[in-house]
């Protein structure tokens, strides 16, 4: 029988879709997308149950040698040697069979956000001096504006290079960390903690706290629902703001009040299965010669990059 | 205010990993002490809580919204060392899976709203709320005043640690290397915007998060102060 498409497609939280005459608010839209990206891209596993190459890397052993690439990027100070541990992100990102347009929209999409207006204006000689690239404006004497003096506004080279090595090792340090989360289930990620030394109880915080997000992203777009399928016009008066503060309040104290009781029942529940403060895990992670393969590869890799970083 | 990987140079990021390490080992242990079996719940639930208390956008004048921390209100319910825990769990699950705050930079931002925060803030709350009725105004105010300081601070320390970037790693052939604003530039940038607008977004949900519980559950904000008198929370404790 033909599942009809109605059926086979999946939208983030259809509830959340309805839209009662008119657009969406942000916070609709945050809460959507919030949903969507754990629904998606964490809870659907759909590149972490793939089989690519890094999926069948031991998850301890990828967890440790895309954490030490990550470090190893935070002391390389050459541009093309980042540009070059970027390159060998995205060749391993297409051998774990992940969508590379995919992979490099989750990666390119925040960065102009964030970092981008960051290093925008260090791109100017007011901040970076150095030899002009473009000159915008000239002045005929010292101009002074805060703690900056400046006779013409210009895009410097040094400037122009220091925001491509900043910009690109922020891409690649995104990259190799969405990369392993990509490619490896959440829960193994968890497990993986404790080979690097994190306590148990820590691993179990995470773990647990990593659940129940889920739930309370869920409570909160319920509680935007229930307002707003009750609300039939916001008024952007004084007293409208007002009136919106207490609303979000009120339910972040409920949220709050909702969290704390449900940790007791919790506790209950963990206790009356036995839980008494001692935490055992099934390490069911076996080192294969592949895994053995990948942590050479990435220590010589790391060692090359390295060596021409600061000895050639 | 997280810090993605980049912003830093090693040696920073190193030495605020050396500093949170121990700090995380004496939280742990302090709960350990005080909460036992119940810790585990306890903090998963005040981390999810941390994780969403960032998903409501509170407007504020002129249109505009912004969203809270939440570190004082955590501290307040929870205390302090359980903040502490609760924040850098919230920020390690975001570094990991959703790539907002860096990996090596994970200390740092413990470092500067899981400890900086939560403590400021939480005890500007007890010198002002301190030995007032459980219905005093006195605590509401607290937590404004406190949330509001404790998060100036954290963003202070967080435009330091930027700003420090310029003395420790200068620009090599005028190309800058790590983050490439001076200290008089990045504190009182990180300043401003918070002295303006975040604190006032930290404030406003913290007092009024506190005033709603005074009026609906009042024992959440008996909880810490009780749990460091006696040590334990009493078997009855409920909601």
């Amino acid at each position: 029988m033909k599942i009809p498409d109605w059926l086979s497609q999946s939208t983030p939280c259809p509830c959340c879709a309805i839209s009662v005459g008119g657009k969406k608010n942000y916070v609709e839209k945050t809460l959507v997308e919030i949903a969507g990206m754990m629904e998606h891209s964490i809870f659907s596993e759909k590149y972490s149950s793939a089989k690519g190459f890094l999926q069948s890397i031991d998850p301890r052993v990828k967890l440790i040698t895309i954490l030490l690439l990550i470090v190893t990027t935070s002391f390389i100070k050459k541009t093309e040697l980042i540009l070059g541990i970027y390159a060998v992100t995205l060749f391993f990102a297409y051998l774990s069979k992940v969508d590379l347009f995919f992979f490099i929209k989750r990666v390119w999409l925040f960065i102009p956000i964030f970092s981008g207006m960051v290093v925008f204006p260090a791109m100017f000689n007011i901040v970076t001096p150095g030899e002009p690239l473009v000159t915008f404006v000239h002045f005929d004497k010292i101009v002074h504006f805060w703690v900056f003096q400046f006779t013409e506004i210009s895009i410097t080279k040094e400037g122009a290079l220091g925001a491509l090595l900043f910009i690109s090792r922020v891409a690649t340090s995104v990259s190799l960390i969405v990369l392993l989360t990509l490619t490896t289930r959440w829960a193994d990620v968890m497990k993986s903690l404790r080979t690097l030394g994190v306590p148990q109880i820590f691993v179990l915080v995470l773990s647990m706290t990593y659940q129940y997000i889920f739930l309370l992203v869920r409570i909160v777009q319920e509680m935007h629902l229930a307002k707003k399928s009750r609300t039939i016009k916001t008024n952007r008066t004084r007293e409208g703001t007002k009136k919106e503060q207490n609303w979000v309040a009120s339910r972040i104290g409920t949220v709050l009040m909702k969290s704390y009781k449900m940790s007791e029942e919790i506790h209950s529940a963990m206790v009356s299965r036995g839980f008494h403060e001692e935490i055992k895990s099934h390490e069911t992670f076996k080192i294969k010669n592949i895994d053995r393969v990948w942590t050479v590869f990435s220590l010589a890799f790391i060692t090359g990059v390295i060596w021409l970083n600061y000895l050639v | 205010m997280h810090i993605p990987d980049g912003y830093l140079g090693p040696i920073t990021w190193i030495a605020l990993w050396i500093v949170m390490i121990p700090l995380w080992i004496i939280a742990s242990r302090k709960l350990k002490k005080d909460l036992k079996t119940k810790n585990v719940p306890l903090l998963a639930m005040g981390a999810a809580f941390s994780f969403v208390i960032m998903m409501f956008n509170v407007p504020i004048f002129g249109g505009s919204t912004g969203h809270a921390v939440g570190g004082t209100l955590i501290a307040i319910v929870l205390g302090p060392w359980a903040a502490l825990i609760a924040v850098s769990v919230a920020l390690i699950i975001q570094a990991l899976f959703f790539g907002d705050g860096g990996i090596t930079a994970i200390a740092a931002n413990c470092f500067n709203m899981g400890v900086v925060l939560p403590f400021v803030g939480y005890y500007i709350y007890r010198l002002i709320s301190v030995n007032a009725d459980i219905n005093s105004s006195r605590h509401w105010i607290g937590a404004g005043i406190g949330s509001y300081i404790g998060l100036n601070v954290a963003a202070i320390f967080t435009g330091f640690e930027f700003g420090i970037q310029t003395i420790l790693y200068p620009a090599v052939n005028g190309k800058f290397q790590y983050f490439m604003y001076p200290l008089n530039v990045s504190v009182p940038a990180m300043a401003f915007e918070h002295l303006l607008v975040f604190g006032f977004v930290e404030a406003i949900v913290t007092l009024m998060v506190v005033r709603y519980l005074q009026q609906t559950d009042p024992s959440l904000l008996g909880l810490s102060a009780r749990t460091t008198s006696t040590e334990r929370i009493p078997a009855g404790v409920s909601v």
